[in-house]
């Protein structure tokens, strides 16, 4: 074999190395972006607490808020997320205007500490609870820590999604729960109502679990109007976002797969080049 | 001969992860609402079902790339899509906008969830411990 041809090969070698490298290299740093881009959406919010965090949890208690008012049923949530480190819920949450107070003659009022008091009722039986069964997040439509299980005067008819986690300290995730619907309305109302509307044991151990989570508990007061139990919720009045409050882009992972196609069709081609020139270099 | 084969399965596979990036962005339940719903306006239709069987069978058909279930209704989100799913009689009024007019009309129910300042969603992002680590 001359010079010439052991030269030629080298070069060949190497540019296809150069090439299998290039489209390795390239698929890999897309699927890098991908990740990085998940993991930054997954750590915007949950601050304050909770499974919903303060933002979220005062949004939850002013919608059931607002669905106990127009159907007189109390709504709430019990989730033991097997958790015993997650943390409380900062400042416990309440309804700006509870649309339920108490209806009987000398019973005790609900209390609406103001806010930033240290040590209220409120905040008092949140602790309570808390350290009575660590990892459980309970809340309802009087606010966070209350059961209205457990307050008959303000709430003679309740509803509460229960769910019971199990979390995987090998896996680092919840791998399982079971979930429930509890009420003393003269109802049926049981986990598939949830199915029925969309919301899977598969969404409440997924990417978004506490998205779900939430969805699950304000799908309640619909799930009981649909049954006929009561009235639907009226709508909010149209409110308009302020200047510079706008809609989230798309995520990423559909650019990031694009690329990767986009490499992948590049890559091919130029093996197809490469491997043209070498066969007629070689004819 | 070889090379050539390698190459060509290479760029069949990135033209596959191509069409399936294009046409999973591309997901809208436009044309399927406006086939099996009535149209009562522009962008308005109504369905015989309550709101959360119709909001299931959109979820279905079309899966969202966000949800958020509201006392008041179910709001779908789409990469050119915002779907309002609201209760009307013993069935539904379905809303159908693209994704800033949508924004803007459900604000009160999506707003921090959906986008914020900057487009800067702030309510139930996170995964939890449901999203694996």
């Amino acid at each position: 074999m001359s010079g010439s041809g052991k030269r030629g090969k080298t070069a060949d070698t190497v540019g296809r190395q150069i090439v299998i490298w290039s489209i390795v290299l390239g698929v890999i740093g897309l699927i890098v972006v991908l990740v990085v881009a998940d993991n930054n959406d997954d750590e915007v919010g949950f601050s304050g607490g909770g499974l919903f965090g303060s933002e979220g949890a005062g949004r939850l208690v002013e919608r059931l808020n607002a669905a106990a008012g127009a159907q007189q049923i109390c709504y709430g949530w019990e989730i033991d997320s097997d958790l015993p480190g997650m943390t409380d819920y900062i400042t416990p949450v309440t309804p700006s205007a509870p649309a339920l107070r108490t209806p009987a003659p000398g019973a005790t009022p609900l209390p609406t500490p103001a806010p930033g008091t240290p040590q209220s009722e409120t905040e008092q039986r949140l602790r309570d609870t808390l350290a009575a069964e660590p990892g459980v997040d309970v809340g309802s439509n009087l606010g966070t820590g209350v059961d209205p299980r457990e307050r008959p005067q303000e709430c003679p008819r309740w509803v509460v999604f229960t769910a019971d986690y199990y979390y995987d300290i090998t896996e680092e995730e919840w791998t399982s729960v079971t979930q429930g619907i509890e009420t003393n309305l003269p109802l049926q109302l049981s986990p598939s109502d949830l199915r029925q509307a969309g919301i899977t044991e598969v969404d409440l151990l997924g990417d978004q679990a506490n998205a779900r989570l939430a969805d699950a508990v304000g799908a309640l007061p619909m799930i009981v109007a649909e049954k006929g139990a009561a009235p639907p919720v009226p709508q909010i009045d149209v409110q308009a976002p302020p200047a510079g409050d706008k809609i989230s882009p798309p995520g990423m992972a559909r650019y990031v797969w694009m690329g990767i196609g986009g490499v992948l069709v590049a890559g091919g081609l130029v093996w197809i080049v490469i491997a043209a020139v070498r066969s007629r270099r070689s004819a | 001969m070889k090379h050539f084969v390698g190459g060509g399965l290479l760029a069949v596979l990135g033209a596959i992860v191509l069409a399936g990036a294009l046409v999973s962005g591309n997901t809208s339940p436009r044309g399927w609402i406006g086939s099996h719903y009535s149209k009562v306006g522009n962008g308005v239709y109504r369905a015989p079902g309550p709101p959360t069987a119709v909001a299931a069978t959109l979820t279905r058909k079309f899966k969202p790339s966000d949800r958020a279930y509201d006392p008041a209704g179910v709001f779908l989100r789409y990469p050119n899509a915002v779907v309002a799913v609201l209760p009307d009689g013993k069935g539904s009024r379905v809303l159908i906008d693209d994704v800033d007019r949508g924004y803007r009309r459900h604000y009160s129910y999506i707003g921090s969830r959906w986008g914020g300042p900057s487009g800067r969603a702030s309510v139930f992002r996170g995964g939890g411990p449901g999203s694996g680590k």
